[in-house]
């Protein structure tokens, strides 16, 4: 089977920001690091046509990955998670707080909605434009805004759920 | 910068700080050959339901050599009526509308599998509205039907119990309309017909610059009763069906169709392309059907 050095560049080049959206995205690496080698798979098979902009096909690929997998878990038992991450953050934030208010962004991230979710890793961690954001979601860019807007609104309610976070004090006042 | 941009910015901070340790592991390209190649081994075991799909391309294609292939993908047929089946069965999840011509009617049909809420609009002749029917189910197991008349400028609600039968009009309506039609082409009836008929993969097209599986299926349908009968005939039997159905190389989800079978007057077809959209509140809305102004309101047969 041979491998187009394109793609193998490509992939030495962007795995690793492709596998921390998948992380974003899906909440779990196990499930990110399969989400991606899916999303570069298929990629790979549409690689005449991909290459044009591979950083957008390949992540478009992936979002919509995570938005099946969400509509797949809605349908299914939950999986329990093997250790509690509230226990872990609580034990964690008693020494190290700014270690805990990622933990807890992290896991108010995983408890929006997928649109608002995925909208989040766009536009702040991925630093990308409304309109860039909107492509890539294939959404007009005023949804784009108001998902945006009502998911910093409910990250804000997630945060002031637990008020030792300073970006919850910083925020919500 | 706006209060929520710092909040945002803040927050992408954060996680890109709890993320700097994520890193793939090396030679993740290897491990898309060894999955690819597994893929295929899958794909390989029903032998005998095997249908070689020509051109389909093996993991990449080396550069500046597009027709070279490394292998033909092997498509089970038993692989693909499953993977169909599986995403028929998430149209849940989705607003399907589905828009069929055939050779006299054109007819949009909206299907909220979730709440079971359907809009139908009909065009006569193909061109104009001519009448839009929303029909819900109630929670307690009622349905209301809400129809709207384009053409003669009135419209009307009915409600039915889970004991009652169809209101008299729309039973009538409904055989009316239904005489004739081919079957339709539904998630529902497709799966069933996928479990029911000779099914068999014709090869990957291109439908609209899309990469489509074109699948065929053999089946039969019931004959329609003709007008006036109260009851189904007995013997009338059914007649061979084809339908033929282009579903989505990526998810599987029908993107066309087409139904054909033979009737007393030759052979119709009916042709339906497949829109699937999110659950969204602005896609919903097609459901909230109201009468347009200067309607007349016929609700229980009177013109109010």
């Amino acid at each position: 089977m041979r491998v187009d050095p394109t793609f193998e560049a490509f992939v030495e080049r962007e795995s690793t920001a492709l596998l921390r959206i998948a992380c974003l995205l899906t909440n779990d690496r196990g499930h990110a690091e399969d989400l991606l080698q899916v999303a570069l798979l298929r990629t790979a098979r549409r690689w005449t046509v991909a290459r044009e902009a591979p950083e957008a096909y390949v992540r478009k690929i992936l979002l919509n990955l995570s938005r099946d997998r969400v509509r797949w878990l809605t349908r299914r038992v939950r999986e329990r998670p093997l250790a509690s991450d509230q226990e872990a953050v609580a034990a964690v934030a008693s020494h190290d707080h700014l270690v805990a208010e990622r933990r807890l962004v992290l896991d108010a991230l995983a408890r929006l909605p997928v649109r608002q979710r995925q909208v989040v890793v766009l536009r702040y961690f991925e630093d990308r434009s409304v309109e860039q954001t909107a492509e890539l979601l294939d959404m007009p860019p005023g949804t784009v805004k108001s998902h945006t807007s009502r998911a910093l609104a409910r990250l804000r309610e997630l945060l002031a759920d637990n008020d030792n976070t300073d970006l919850a004090r910083a925020h919500h006042d | 910068m706006t209060d929520d941009d710092q909040f945002g910015r803040r927050v992408g901070t954060l996680l890109r700080d709890e993320l700097s340790d994520v890193h793939s592991a090396p030679g993740l390209t290897d491990r898309l050959r060894g999955r690819a190649r597994r893929n295929r081994l899958a794909m390989g075991t029903g032998a005998m339901a095997l249908v070689a799909i020509a051109g389909a391309a093996g993991l990449v294609v080396a550069p500046g050599s597009d027709a070279v292939r490394t292998g033909p993908d092997l498509v089970d047929v038993a692989h693909v009526r499953t993977q169909v089946t599986d995403a028929l069965a998430r149209s849940t999840d989705y607003v399907v509308l589905a828009q069929s011509t055939d050779s006299v009617n054109r007819v949009d049909e909206w299907t909220d599998a979730t709440t079971g809420r359907t809009r139908e609009d009909v065009y006569v002749d193909g061109k104009k509205l001519s009448w839009s029917t929303v029909v819900t189910k109630e929670p307690d197991g009622g349905t209301r039907w809400f129809h709207v008349d384009y053409l003669n400028r009135w419209w009307s609600e009915q409600h039915t119990t889970a004991a009652d039968q169809e209101p008299q009009a729309v039973q009538l309506w409904a055989r009316d309309f239904h005489q004739g039609r081919l079957p339709s082409p539904d998630p529902e009836d497709i799966s069933r017909a996928l479990v029911d008929g000779t099914f068999e993969i014709v090869g990957k097209e291109t439908v609209d610059g899309r990469d489509t599986l074109h699948l065929r299926l053999e089946t039969t349908t019931p004959m329609y009763q003709p007008l006036g009968a109260t009851t189904a005939e007995p013997g009338r039997g059914s007649v061979p069906t084809t339908m033929e159905i282009w579903v989505d190389a990526d998810s599987y989800l029908p993107y066309r169709s087409t139904v054909s079978r033979t009737i007393a007057f030759g052979e119709r077809t009916r042709s339906t392309t497949y829109t699937w959209s999110e659950r969204t509140p602005e896609n919903l809305k097609v459901l909230d059907l109201t009468a347009p102004a200067g309607f007349a309101d016929r609700t229980g047969g009177q013109i109010r």
